[in-house]
C-alpha cells in the first residue's frame, strides 16, 4: 500500500522560488566530506547517554536513534482570516482563525532508521495536517504527554521518589523515602510510617524526583521516524496548519470636501496568539472564505495542557482545611482548568504599526505595501520583505493606497412597509477608471474628513469581501440635519396602506436622497412616486433635496399574500 | 565501523532492562506481551493481547495489568490451554486518598499533628467512625471530625486495601487443569482508540491535476501505551449499540459526487483494511500519522455552485463556492478506496510556495467514485439571487399553465392534485451572476426549497433563459457560463401553491 513515497511535492513545479525551492536539492544530499571515525564515536557516546538518562524508554519507538531539530532556518506564515468573525474585531488574546507555517529545517542524520524531533513548531499546531517535504517518514509521532506534575507523578508511580518536608515553625527540614502508589485521583504514597496522602495535610511538603522522565516534554512534540536512509545532511521543509492566528483588513478612507471621491488608504492587520515567535518570516494574509473541516480545526492541543494541570497542588484536596467536603460516593472531580494567564498576556502584547502612524491619515509615507495576487479562487496579500510575527502580537501593513476613489454620498432608507430611518452611505464602483480597481478583502472601514478643525471621524462601516468592478456601499452612520417622517393610513376596506413620507433637509447644501422599494418581498407597492430607477430586486426613487427644502411623496402598498 | 555498532546494541539491550525491571507499572516496564491492535474509526479498538504466564495448578488469581484504561471489561476473553475461568473481574475501584478514608471506617488510623508554633509533633491512634460529609474520628472517649480546627494533621494508614488500584486492573479466577507456562490470548474492546484518513492534495489549475497523498491518523486516548504492537486499521464504521450515530453527510456536498464500484486493496467482508507495516509504539497521547496513498497527475477541475433557499433574496453579491472535481477511479491514477478523513488542499502561487486553500471532509468513499470537495468560497465569482417579482394568479390561469408541469421520477401525479390549494403565485427569480476573474467560468446555480411539503408536488417553471434541470423534487440547477470579467443574468419564472 505504501511503496516509494517520493516525496512529489517536493520534485514538482521546481521552477518557483520561495521556501520550498530549498528542497528542490536532492532528499538525501549526503554531506560529500566523508565522516570522520572520530565523529561518529562521539556521536555513538552521545546516544548511549541518552538511553541511560532515559529510563521511560517507550516513549520513543523501537531503538531509532532521537534527533533533534531546534528551530527553523527559514519560515514563512501565512494568515488566514476568520470569516465567521463578521464584524467584530480580532479577539487578539484568542485569534480565532489559524495561519499555515512552513519552516525549512537542516538536520544531520546517522544511517538508518532515525527520530527526528522537530522543536520550536506553533502551540497551536494541527497535527493532523502537517506536510513533510524532502524526506520520506515511515510515520509521523505527535506526542501530547507533557512534563508536568502530573506527566511527572504519572512516570514515577509504582517508583521512589523523595518526600520533603519544611516545619514552618522551625524551618527543620526532613526528607525521607516514599513510594507513590497511586496518582489517579490525587497523590496516596507509602512513607515508612505507613500510607498517606500528600498535599493534602496542611503541612509544607513536596516531591523530588531522580530526573525528568524523556519521554514528556514541555510542549506537544512533533516527530517523525525515517524508514531506513543512508544519512547525512538533510532539509526538511514542514508545513502545518496552526491555530491561534487572525488578519483583518482595516480601511482608512478620507472624505473629499464635496463628498465625491475619497482617498483609501488600507491596512493588513495580523494577529498572532501563538507563544512562538516566528523571525524574519515571509509573511503573507489569504483573503476569501475557506472551507474548514470540524473535525480538526480546535485541535490545539488544549486538552493535552488541561490534562496536564489538574493534579496542581494548589488545588482543593482532601482532607485540606476541613474534612466536611468528602463525597462519599464519587472521587472528587478534577477542578476546572485554570483560566489562561490573561495578565501575562496583556503585558507581552504590543501593538506595531510597521509603517508610519495615523495620527494624521495619509501624512506618513507608505514605504512597504504588500502585493495580491490570485491564489486559485482566493487571494494572496504578500509582505515583501521579511517581518517578525511575534508571539502575542498584532502587526500592520499597509496593502493598498488609492488617492482619489470617486464616488458619492447617499442618504438612504430602505422600505419594508414603512421606511426605515435614512442612513448616510458612500457608495463607489471598484474599478480602475473610478481610481481603485483592486480587490477589497472584508474588514473595517474607518471614515474621516478634513474640517476647519482639523481630521475629524465620520463614521465606521463594514467591508465585505468585494471583487473588481462590484458596488461598494458603506453606511457609516444617520444623518442629524436630514430627516425623515411617514404617515401611513389603511383604506376602507382594510386593503392598501397609503404612506405619505416627508424628506427635510436642514443643511446648508444639498443632498441626494434615495429610498429602495424591494422588489418580490412581502408587499406590493403601488402608485409609486415618479421615475423609478431599476436594480436587481429594488426599485429606487432618487432626488436631490436642496438646502432647507421639504420633499412630500406617496405611495400605496398591499400585502402580497393575500389571496383573491 | 561494523564492531562498534554491535556491541552498542548488546550494551542498549542490557542497560534499559536493568532500570526497566524496577520500573513495574509504568509505561516501559509493561506487563504487555505480544501486541496486536485492530482500529476502527469510530473510536473502538480490538486489542489482542498474547501473554506468558505460568499458572499453578487448581485455582489461581491472575492480573493482567496494563491493558487499555478505558477497557470494555464485558467485552473480555481470555484463551489457552489448560485451564478453565471461574469469573473475570475488572477492578476500578482508585486509589485516592477518599477511598482510603472510606475504606478506614471502622478501621484504627495513626493521626500525626505538628504543633504550629513549636513544631513539636504528636501522634495518636484514632478510630475512624464515618466518613459521611466530615470524617468522624473516636479517639480515645473523645468523638471529633478530622481537621475541623484547620491545623495540619497527617493521616497515617496502616496498609492499603486490596481492591484499590493506581490504574484499572482486569483480573481473573482460573482452574488450571496442569501447572506451567504458557501463552494466554487476552482480548477485549476499548474506546480511546480511533482514526480517520488525512489527505494532502496539491491542485495545479493550469494543468487540471492534483497530486494527492493519503495519511492514516491514528490517535490514542486509552491512557494505555501499547508497545511494539502489529496494527491493523480497518476503514468502516462496526455496528455498535448505544453509540453515537457514525458520521453521516446529509445535504451540505455539493453537487457531483457519486459512489463508484470498483474494487481493490486489501478488504475484511465489507471493509477495507490497512496493515501498518512492521510493528509500531503507539504511546497514549500520540496521534500518529503513517502513509498510505500516494497518486501524482490524477486528472481534477474546478467548478462553482451556488445554493440559494427558496424565496431567497440579498443585498450584495454572495461568493459562489469553489468545488474541487476528481475521480478516484483506476484510470485517473488513484485506483484506490478513500477511507473517512478530511482532504486539504493546497495550490502553488506565483512564486511557487504551496498555500492552503481549503479542505473538507469526506465519507468512506469505494473506488470509482466521482468527489466534489467544496474548497472555499471564490472571491471573484458571486450570485446575487433576488426575486423580482411575486404575485397571486387565479385558478384558470393556473390551469392554462398546466403544460408547462414538471414530470416527476416518482411519478405520483394523482395524489398531487388531490390537495389543490386555493391560490397560486407566480416567482420571477433573477440570478445575477458574476465574475471578476479573467478567464471564463461556469457557476451552477442551484435553486432548493421547490417541494416545500411532501405532499406539494405541483411546481410548474413556466420560464427560464437557461435551461435547466430538476435534480429531485426539492431542487432544480441551471449551468450558467460567465464569460471573463462579465455577467450573466438567469431569470425563471416559478409557479407554486405556495
Amino acid at each position: 500500500m505504501s511503496g516509494a513515497f517520493l516525496t512529489p511535492l517536493l520534485f514538482r513545479g521546481g521552477a518557483g522560488g520561495g521556501v520550498y525551492r530549498t528542497c528542490a536539492t536532492p532528499r538525501k544530499s549526503i554531506d560529500p566530506t566523508p565522516t570522520p571515525p572520530l565523529k561518529r564515536r562521539g556521536f555513538l557516546a552521545a546516544f548511549i547517554l541518552t538511553v541511560i538518562a532515559a529510563p521511560v524508554l517507550a516513549q520513543t519507538p523501537q531503538t531509532a536513534p532521537v534527533i533533534t531539530s531546534a528551530a527553523p532556518d527559514k519560515v514563512a506564515v501565512t494568515l488566514y482570516r476568520d470569516p465567521d468573525r463578521g464584524e467584530g474585531a480580532i479577539n487578539r488574546d484568542a485569534p480565532s482563525a489559524f495561519a499555515l507555517i512552513a519552516e525549512t529545517r537542516t538536520v544531520d542524520l546517522p544511517p538508518g532508521v532515525v527520530t527526528v524531533r522537530f522543536e520550536g513548531v506553533a502551540g497551536g499546531i494541527v497535527p493532523q495536517s502537517a506536510i513533510l517535504f524532502g524526506t520520506d517518514p515511515r510515520e509521523r509521532n505527535r506526542d501530547a504527554a507533557l512534563l508536568s506534575q502530573k506527566g511527572l507523578v504519572d512516570g514515577f508511580t509504582g517508583q521512589s521518589v523523595i518526600l520533603k518536608r519544611t516545619d514552618p515553625a522551625t524551618g527543620k527540614v526532613t526528607e525521607e523515602r516514599a513510594t507513590i502508589r497511586s496518582a489517579a485521583d490525587r497523590l496516596v504514597m507509602t512513607t515508612p510510617r505507613g500510607v498517606e496522602a500528600v498535599y493534602c495535610t496542611g503541612l509544607n511538603q513536596t516531591l523530588i524526583y531522580p530526573g525528568a522522565p524523556a519521554g514528556l516534554s514541555a510542549k506537544p512534540v512533533l516527530s517523525m521516524t525515517t524508514k531506513d536512509q543512508p544519512g547525512g545532511r538533510v532539509t526538511i521543509t514542514l508545513a502545518y496548519i496552526a491555530s491561534g492566528f487572525d488578519w483583518d483588513a482595516t480601511y482608512v478612507g478620507t472624505l473629499a470636501d464635496d463628498g465625491k471621491s475619497m482617498a483609501l488608504l488600507s491596512w493588513l492587520t495580523m494577529a498572532s496568539g501563538d507563544e512562538t515567535s516566528f523571525v524574519d518570516a515571509t509573511t503573507s494574509a489569504v483573503a476569501g472564505r475557506v472551507s474548514r473541516s470540524d473535525a480538526t480545526r480546535d485541535d490545539t492541543g488544549a486538552q493535552a495542557l488541561n490534562a496536564a494541570r489538574w493534579l496542581n497542588k494548589q488545588s482543593q484536596c482532601w482532607p485540606a482545611r476541613t474534612t466536611s467536603d468528602i463525597d462519599p460516593h464519587y472521587p472528587m472531580a478534577p477542578p476546572p482548568p485554570a483560566p489562561a494567564p490573561m495578565a501575562m498576556m496583556m503585558e507581552s502584547a504590543d501593538i506595531m504599526v510597521t509603517a508610519g502612524r495615523m495620527n494624521k491619515a495619509m501624512s506618513a509615507p507608505i514605504a512597504v505595501i504588500a502585493t495580491s495576487e490570485a491564489l486559485g479562487d482566493l487571494k494572496l496579500y504578500r509582505i515583501p520583505v521579511p517581518v517578525t510575527v511575534a508571539a502575542h502580537s498584532q502587526k500592520q501593513v499597509a496593502f493598498l493606497n488609492a488617492e482619489k476613489v470617486k464616488g458619492e454620498l447617499v442618504y438612504r432608507s430602505k422600505i419594508n412597509g414603512e421606511p426605515e430611518s435614512p442612513e448616510m452611505l458612500f457608495r463607489f464602483r471598484n474599478r480602475k477608471a473610478d481610481g481603485l480597481g483592486d480587490p477589497l478583502p472584508a474588514g473595517k472601514a474607518v471614515l474621516y474628513q478634513d474640517s476647519p478643525w482639523g481630521t475629524q471621524l465620520v463614521g465606521e462601516a463594514v467591508m465585505r469581501d468585494k471583487a473588481l468592478d462590484e458596488e461598494v456601499e458603506l453606511a457609516f452612520g444617520d444623518p442629524v440635519s436630514v430627516t425623515m417622517e411617514s404617515k401611513g393610513t389603511v383604506d376602507k376596506a382594510d386593503r392598501w396602506t397609503t404612506v405619505t413620507a416627508t424628506l427635510r433637509n436642514a443643511n446648508p447644501f444639498a443632498v441626494t436622497y434615495e429610498l429602495e422599494f424591494p422588489t418580490g418581498g412581502y408587499y406590493v407597492y403601488t402608485s409609486l412616486p415618479g421615475k423609478m430607477l431599476s436594480k436587481p430586486g429594488k426599485k429606487v426613487w432618487r432626488k436631490v433635496l436642496e438646502p432647507g427644502s421639504e420633499t412630500k411623496l406617496t405611495y400605496r402598498y398591499d400585502d402580497n399574500e393575500r389571496a383573491d | 565501523m561494523r564492531l562498534p555498532k554491535i556491541a552498542l546494541l548488546i550494551g542498549f539491550a542490557a542497560i534499559p532492562t536493568a532500570l526497566l525491571a524496577q520500573n513495574a507499572g509504568s509505561a516501559a516496564g509493561t506487563a504487555q506481551g505480544d501486541v496486536s491492535v485492530t482500529i476502527y474509526n469510530n473510536n473502538l479498538a480490538l486489542v489482542q493481547d498474547v501473554r506468558q504466564v505460568s499458572l499453578p495448578n487448581g485455582r489461581s488469581r491472575q492480573e493482567f495489568p496494563d491493558v487499555s484504561a478505558m477497557i470494555r471489561p464485558e467485552t473480555v476473553t481470555l484463551s489457552g490451554d489448560g485451564f478453565g475461568i471461574i469469573e473475570q473481574n475488572f477492578d476500578y475501584d482508585l486509589l485516592s486518598p477518599a477511598a482510603l478514608m472510606e475504606k478506614a471506617v471502622g478501621q484504627t488510623v495513626t493521626l500525626l499533628r505538628t504543633n504550629p508554633a513549636t513544631g513539636a509533633e504528636t501522634r495518636e491512634r484514632a478510630k475512624v467512625l464515618a466518613a459521611n460529609g466530615g470524617v468522624v474520628l473516636q479517639i480515645g472517649d473523645r468523638i471529633e471530625v478530622l481537621r475541623d480546627d484547620g491545623l495540619p494533621v497527617r493521616v497515617i494508614f496502616d496498609g492499603i486495601p486490596p481492591n484499590l488500584r493506581a490504574r484499572p486492573t482486569l483480573s481473573v479466577a482460573v482452574d488450571a487443569s496442569r501447572p506451567g507456562p504458557r501463552p494466554l490470548t487476552l482480548s477485549y474492546l476499548t474506546p480511546g482508540m480511533g482514526w480517520s484518513a488525512d489527505y494532502v492534495t496539491l491542485f495545479d489549475e493550469k494543468a487540471g491535476r492534483i497530486d494527492m497523498q493519503g495519511w492514516v491518523t491514528l490517535t490514542n486516548q486509552t491512557g494505555t501505551t501499547f508497545n511494539n504492537t502489529k496494527a491493523l486499521l480497518v476503514a468502516g464504521n462496526v455496528g455498535q449499540v448505544q453509540q453515537p450515530q457514525p458520521y453521516n453527510v446529509r445535504g451540505g456536498r455539493p453537487r457531483g459526487n457519486q459512489m463508484g464500484s470498483e474494487s481493490g486493496g486489501a478488504q475484511l467482508g465489507d471493509f477495507h483494511v490497512y496493515p501498518i507495516e512492521g510493528r509500531t509504539t503507539i504511546a497514549n497521547a500520540q496521534t500518529k500519522q503513517v502513509s498510505f496513498l500516494n497518486s501524482e497527475g490524477v486528472p481534477a477541475k474546478k467548478g462553482y455552485e451556488y445554493r440559494n433557499g427558496w424565496m431567497g433574496s440579498t443585498d450584495e453579491g454572495q461568493s459562489a463556492s469553489s468545488i474541487l472535481k476528481f475521480s478516484n477511479a483506476r484510470s485517473g491514477g488513484i485506483g484506490a478506496a478513500l477511507p473517512a478523513g478530511t482532504v486539504r488542499v493546497y495550490m502553488r502561487d506565483v512564486k511557487g510556495q504551496a498555500q492552503f486553500i481549503g479542505e473538507s471532509q469526506i465519507p468512506h468513499t469505494p473506488g470509482g467514485s466521482n468527489l466534489a470537495i467544496r474548497t472555499g468560497d471564490a472571491f471573484d465569482v458571486k450570485v446575487q439571487p433576488v426575486v423580482e417579482k411575486r404575485d397571486v394568479i387565479s385558478a384558470a390561469e393556473w390551469e392554462q399553465t398546466s403544460r408547462w408541469k414538471v414530470i416527476y421520477p416518482d411519478g405520483s401525479v394523482a395524489q398531487g392534485y388531490s390537495e389543490s390549494p386555493k391560490s397560486y403565485y407566480r416567482t420571477t427569480m433573477r440570478y445575477v451572476v458574476t465574475n471578476a476573474r479573467d478567464v471564463p467560468v461556469t457557476v451552477d446555480v442551484v435553486q432548493s426549497g421547490l417541494g416545500q411539503w411532501w405532499w406539494w408536488r405541483d411546481l410548474r417553471v413556466q420560464a427560464e433563459s437557461i435551461p435547466g434541470s430538476q435534480d429531485d423534487y426539492d431542487t432544480r440547477h441551471w449551468e450558467v457560463p460567465v464569460p471573463a470579467n462579465g455577467k450573466t443574468e438567469l431569470t425563471v419564472t416559478f409557479l407554486t401553491p405556495w
